[in-house]
């Protein structure tokens, strides 16, 4: 082990490589606190050729290895299973082009998602996918999950913005994937690598498109009786053909959490639910655009319906948005974040059996979603500490997610599915199914080094999925 | 020729009505004279068991209107036709997705959609494109929003295997499991044949204008037509020029009323655009698939819009006919050749694409050629590194060569 971790700072210098018990700590788990695991060491490589290097190194002492980010993922994709060395990018952190004319950038995958759009915006362009850890994440760890965001209903997911990929092999080659015109002769082998979780290789540069700030924006908060009735708003606007930057909704419970906390947004208190409406585009085109969903709101049963302003305006409304996780602190010590996704129109009985499946539990359960496209976030306030608790709310998820499919939808939407849903792809897929996905990971990644035990099912860690049966019901408690 | 007791076998997988024998066809160089037109999932998954267990080889059609793209095939024993593989599952208008067979011809969805408030977000040429076909070649229009995999939100793909398998799903946000959605799209056929697909659906704008530019020179009509495709309600932008005319640039704008008047008198005061019919756009599109000779050559080419004046002044002294669709990056250029054409001068060509599309920042696929032009070349130029993974890719799924075996990049 010695000789590993030798080797790994002869490349990465003393300070780029931590091993020691106490400074692996917060690498065990990223921002799914429910699995965890202690990597042999960590790694920050500060180039390509640095994570070529590092990936020779724990190839020829047989240790697997873990891309990854700021750590923000939801779903444990950067958690170090099998003990692997984790390859952290943050030090790879710089943009290395803006090219404004033709509207790319190409940066290192450290970069954190907002500071790209912070730099673009001088050229009146934006980096798109915005997903709510966005002043944190990073580029890498967005194209491993293709992160969304509540804007990715009308500008998609980082796989719609991702042209180019640097590739580092998990036999430590290089490949270069697509180009800056996104042209790619061959398969479209960086769509099928965005979202791959970290499992094909190592992601050492990307080129991404760069959208067009747009000349004028809009921002609506509805309030309804309750959610059902929110719901009917989004689809109604859906079918009217109007396709709005976002539509996200808050439910009653959220609402009393984020009024309390330092995110109070100034929601109304009765309301049963909220829906922020964004629309974007042409000056000359929103004015209608506001009216007509005005409209569509109101005829759904909308109790008040608000415009921001100005921008403190919509700021405040989208922090009542953004905030929400963070104001979930108040409920409880733990919050399990889900994510599945159902057809739109499913959403209002969706929504009603989720509630029933918490209040049958007897958790705190709240939702608060991307209702433009299904993606729904059910939220589980719990304290870990109760063995009981946890064991309902494992078997809640499990419920909830049986229940997305059901309706037609899928386990997961942005968050991807790492350790935590492992056990559930068959849900949604054959055993066929996943052979295919498998045959198209061998071709990057005969031997399953990268973030070993991701994503698929399998015996071995069958125990291992639920959190209780490792133990980590008890952890930092005892 | 497929010998006696396989072709009973293949009779029986593709069941009834499902094989017709036919004078051969020709595909680069090599014949065949049997098409397997399977009815339903069941019958192409037999068909390609039965295909894979007797070492044959098929090419994979839909409406053969990208027939002729790709290396010349290294087995040709039948062809495969999506034809009976047709019929719209499902269209959702409430959330704006359907599920349609593969053998579907686009323009059957369309009528379907009629009046619905929502279209095809597809918009390749050819009368009888098939939405299976369109996918595994990735082909695009002018009005495309980008690849076509971008639009697809499931898949089922029939495996030399026999297993039909399932990727991604019918809602319009979806991380579960790896997005093979973009591999199989535009794959050819290589890897699987697509039985069925979920697609997004594209809100009919609320109205549409076409309109052209013409231009003497090259920087103008690239500024106009990049300038049109920028546009918030430009749908799609299309450069024409060759050495015996001028500058063309044709544009439609669609969306919201107040945006496309605002934008349609922009391009007029600004670029000199005037309004003509609707259908231009559809008839630029067709040229897409056309060659100026029937031994001529057209090339798919990649380029950025601060290129793209170089790469079409560059194209154009070469003796190309040029469609650029600045939006999309994309250029066809198409090359006259004589019937016997001299090596020296095909050389000198492919040398100049190759060069052109390097500095246009993106690379380039020869989607028509004539069988002698093809032999000893990869019409989709260099892979580089990638080609270890592509042709692993292929060995993986397609380890007998069933599916358009030597067709694809890396001659796959």
């Amino acid at each position: 082990m010695s000789s590993l971790v030798g080797e790994l700072e002869s490349i990465v210098g003393p300070v780029g490589c931590l091993h020691r018990s106490e400074e692996l700590l917060v690498y065990e788990c990223d921002g799914l606190t429910l699995h965890s695991a202690k990597p042999t060491a960590v790694v920050f490589p500060r180039s390509r050729d640095e994570v070529c290097s590092v990936v020779s190194v724990c190839r020829a002492h047989g240790v697997p290895f873990v891309p990854r980010g700021a750590g923000t993922g939801l779903s444990g994709g950067a958690v170090a299973n099998d003990a692997a060395v984790i390859v952290e990018c943050s030090r790879m952190n710089r943009i290395l082009e803006i090219n404004a004319e033709d509207r790319y950038a190409v940066v290192e995958p450290g970069v954190i998602n907002a500071d790209l759009s912070r730099q673009t915006a001088k050229h009146g362009l934006f980096y798109a996918p915005d997903p709510s850890s966005q002043l944190a994440c990073t580029i890498g760890g967005n194209v491993a999950e293709n992160s969304g965001g509540p804007h990715t209903l009308k500008y998609g997911t980082t796989t719609n913005h991702v042209l180019a990929i640097e590739l580092v092999l998990p036999d430590a080659s290089v490949v270069q994937l697509g180009s800056s015109t996104g042209f790619e002769p061959g398969y479209d082998l960086v769509g099928a690598v965005v979202g791959s979780e970290g499992t094909l290789g190592i992601v050492t540069q990307v080129t991404v498109r760069l959208a067009p700030i747009p000349e004028r924006i809009e921002t609506l908060l509805v309030s309804f009786p309750d959610v059902v009735t929110a719901c009917r708003a989004v689809g109604g606007i859906i079918e009217a053909g109007l396709i709005p930057a976002a539509l996200e909704i808050i439910d009653r419970r959220t609402i009393a959490a984020v009024e309390a906390s330092v995110y109070a947004a100034g929601l109304p208190a009765d309301a049963g639910a909220v829906l922020i409406v964004e629309l974007d585009g042409a000056a000359v085109a929103l004015p209608r655009q506001l009216e007509r969903v005005k409209q569509i709101c109101v005829r759904a049963g909308a109790a008040q319906v608000e415009v921001a302003a100005d921008e403190s305006e919509r700021q405040r409304f989208w922090r009542a948005r953004k905030g929400a996780f963070g104001a979930m602190g108040r409920l409880a010590p733990d919050l399990y974040v889900h994510d599945a996704v159902v057809p739109r129109s499913r959403l209002p009985e969706v929504l009603d059996e989720i509630c029933a499946i918490g209040d049958r539990h007897g958790l705190i359960l709240s939702n608060v979603f991307h209702a433009g496209d299904g993606n729904l976030h059910p939220n589980i306030s719990f304290d870990r500490r109760d063995p009981e608790v946890l064991e309902h709310v494992m078997a809640a998820g499990s419920e909830i997610l049986e229940c997305c499919v059901r309706a037609g939808g899928v386990i997961t939407g942005e968050h991807g599915v790492g350790n935590e849903k492992r056990e559930f792809l068959h849900l949604v897929f054959s055993e066929a199914d996943m052979e295919a996905m498998k045959r198209f990971r061998s071709c990057f990644d005969p031997d399953s080094v990268c973030n070993p035990g991701k994503i698929f099912p399998t015996t071995r860690f069958c125990a291992e999925s639920n959190p209780k049966a490792r133990g980590y019901d008890r952890v930092g408690f005892e | 020729m497929v010998a006696s007791d396989r072709f009973e076998t293949l009779r029986e997988a593709v069941g009834d009505g499902g094989l017709q024998e036919h004078d051969p066809i020709d595909l680069d160089g090599l014949a065949a004279a049997l098409t397997l037109s399977p009815a339903d999932g069941d019958a192409l998954s037999r068909t390609l068991v039965a295909l894979r267990n007797h070492g044959l080889a098929v090419a994979v059609r839909g409406s053969g209107s990208r027939a002729g793209v790709g290396n010349p095939p290294t087995g040709l024993d039948a062809f495969l036709s999506t034809g009976r593989l047709v019929g719209i599952e499902e269209l959702d208008t409430s959330e704006g997705v359907g599920h349609v067979r593969s053998g579907t011809r686009l323009r059957d969805v369309r009528k379907a959609l009629a009046g619905s408030g929502w279209e095809l977000p597809l918009d390749p040429p050819g009368r009888d494109s098939t939405v299976g076909g369109c996918l595994a070649a990735a082909s695009v229009g002018p009005r495309a929003l980008g690849p076509p995999g971008d639009q697809v939100l499931g898949l089922t793909v029939a495996l030399t295997s026999g297993e039909r398998v399932r990727c991604g799903g019918r809602v319009v946000k979806n991380v579960t499991g790896y997005d093979l959605n973009k591999l199989y799209t535009g794959s050819f056929g290589t890897l699987g044949v697509i039985e069925s697909a979920w697609l997004r659906l594209r809100a009919v704008p609320e109205r549409s204008v076409c309109c052209e530019i013409r231009v003497s020179e090259a920087a103008g009509a690239c500024g106009s037509a990049i300038a049109a495709a920028r546009c918030a309600s430009g749908r799609a932008a299309a450069l024409v020029t060759s050495r015996a005319a001028g500058w063309r640039v044709v544009v439609e704008l669609a969306g919201d009323a107040p945006t496309v008047e605002r934008d349609l008198r922009l391009l007029g005061e600004e670029h000199g655009a005037s309004e003509v019919a609707a259908e231009v756009i559809e008839q630029i599109r067709d040229l897409q698939l056309e060659v100026p000779t029937p031994s001529g050559l057209r090339f798919r080419i990649g380029a950025l819009p601060s290129r793209l004046e170089s790469t079409l002044v560059e194209l154009r002294a070469g003796g190309a006919s040029l469609l650029a669709y600045p939006g999309l990056q994309l250029v066809y250029a198409s090359f006259a050749l004589d019937r016997l054409p001299d090596e020296a001068h095909v050389e000198a060509i492919f040398d100049s694409v190759a060069s052109v599309s390097r500095r246009a920042g993106g690379g380039f696929v020869c989607e028509a050629a004539p069988a002698s032009v093809k032999t000893g070349r990869d019409m989709f130029g260099d892979l580089g590194a990638s080609g270890a993974i592509v042709r692993a890719l292929k060995q993986r799924f397609d380890p007998t060569g069933v599916l358009n075996p030597g067709r694809f990049a890396g001659r796959n």
